[in-house]
């Protein structure tokens, strides 16, 4: 989404946690099948992220660019005191997709969870990569990505686009709240906790890159496993922000970003 | 040995595995109701197969309705306050005091706490008379004496040294897919 519309969505969190929520709503509460409630799960967070760029976003997209942070900010509180208001500060259980107990191969233990999180990134990784370099609705995005008002002057309906990329990025939300909430437990502050290392991750990947942003979560993952493991488990909260400061400080660009070049 | 686990944290992988390498008899997890729930749900995953020992506040039934499986469970045990079970025979008479005044509240391991304490307190207004002073009050208050309130776990004794009313408390943990009061590693109170 921040490649289609160079916002970064400091609420997606927030998008992360509703989805969650609505899927855990759905199965749990009103006892439709797991598959059919994440796929209107998915649906909802869509038209949910459309009606926020519509709604919110385009309006002051005349203002200048904190605006957009405060206002992604200002939505996710929302959806937290709303999630909030309906359950309280309890964990809840997140049923998951599939439940067999973890396989052991020596010191090497994998879990059924980790299994499906690892097929879906790669499923979505290869989809949108198709979707951005392999199909004109991706070069639309990316010629909105280097001018809006460019690619408005050649005909293209940036609205349109920007509305469609915002419910992307919440139905997306949606299916990463599915994908964690078995494993982290459901509560309103899920996607917050994640939010700073998401932000880590794309640091470190560098903005922008589909190949980065998963790269970098791979390493930031195994930055504060080893961390914990070898050198002390109070460091781990604090390996993202070592990792946004150093990556920062050295490679601002991240490891696969581009540094882009403006007409002054 | 003692491993970190923050609050907020959603992973306990590496706290998991060093404890699991320390090969240890026992684990006692300071931790709140969330993050406990996740430290047995990755102990299970890793096969952490010990009995943990958590705090009074995350009672075995909330717990069990966090990590959503028994099996989670079934060896973490908690201190517990009381003479019996949230929902047994012993605390039925209090639980039902307190659902009349507070119909919308679920019974958790704070529910019934300071009944006993109150109790404590009602008998030594008894034993002040007609006529209570404060001074009187915090003479009785000071005589009392391995009382038993039938609620908590242990009896309370108050001295004018010695404010710390409650020194024992019990042990809970599953038996047969209950949450039980134990005398004993597995036996029932």
């Amino acid at each position: 989404m921040y490649r289609a519309t160079t916002v970064v969505n400091f609420g997606h969190g927030d998008l992360v946690m509703c989805g969650a929520f609505v899927v855990y709503l759905l199965v749990v509460m009103v006892g439709l099948p797991f598959l059919a409630s994440v796929v209107l799960a998915v649906a909802l967070l869509f038209l949910l992220g459309l009606v926020i760029e519509l709604g919110l976003i385009e309006r002051i997209k005349a203002g200048p660019h904190i605006g957009f942070a405060l206002m992604c900010i200002a939505f996710g509180y929302v959806l937290r005191g709303i999630a909030r208001a309906v359950w309280g500060r309890e964990v809840l259980p997140m049923p998951s997709v599939f439940n067999f107990p973890p396989i052991f191969f020596g010191e090497l233990v994998i879990t059924a969870d980790a299994l499906i999180i690892f097929a879906a990134v790669g499923i979505l990784l290869a989809a949108f990569f198709v979707l951005f370099y392999r199909s004109s609705a991706g070069r639309v995005m990316q010629a909105l990505c280097q001018s809006e008002r460019g690619a408005a002057l050649v005909g293209i309906n940036v609205r349109a686009f920007h509305g469609v990329m915002w419910g992307v990025g919440a139905a997306l939300g949606a299916v990463g709240g599915v994908l964690l909430a078995p494993i982290t437990l459901l509560h309103p502050g899920l996607g917050a906790s994640f939010l700073i290392k998401g932000f880590a991750a794309m640091t470190l990947g560098g903005f922008g890159s589909f190949g980065g942003a998963v790269l970098g979560g791979l390493l930031l993952g195994l930055a504060e496993q080893l961390v914990g493991g070898y050198v002390s488990t109070k460091l781990i909260d604090i390996t993202a922000y070592l990792v946004i400061i150093l990556v920062l400080a050295l490679r601002p660009n991240g490891l696969f970003g581009r540094a882009i070049a403006e007409k002054v | 040995m003692e491993v970190a686990f923050e609050r907020g944290q959603t992973d306990a992988t590496a706290q998991t595995l060093r404890i699991k390498q320390a090969n240890p008899d026992f684990v006692i997890a300071c931790l709140y109701e969330a993050e406990t729930a996740i430290f047995l749900k990755d102990a299970k995953k890793f096969g952490l197969n010990v009995p943990v020992m958590g705090t009074a506040g995350t009672d075995l039934e909330n717990t069990l309705k966090r990590v959503g499986d028994l099996d989670t469970v079934s060896n973490y045990y908690v201190p517990h306050m009381y003479a019996d079970n949230l929902d047994g025979p012993r605390l039925k008479p209090y639980a039902d005091i307190l659902k009349k005044y507070y119909p919308s509240e679920s019974l958790t391991a704070f529910s019934l706490i300071s009944m006993g304490s109150a109790m404590a307190v009602v008998e030594a207004l008894k034993r002040t008379g007609r006529e209570p002073t404060r001074e009187k009050l915090i003479a009785e208050l000071d005589r009392t004496k391995d009382f038993d309130t039938h609620v908590l776990a242990g009896h309370i004794s108050w001295s004018p040294s010695d404010r710390d009313g409650v020194k024992d408390v019990a042990v809970a943990g599953f038996v047969k897919g209950k949450p039980t009061v134990l005398k004993a590693w597995g036996k029932p109170l």
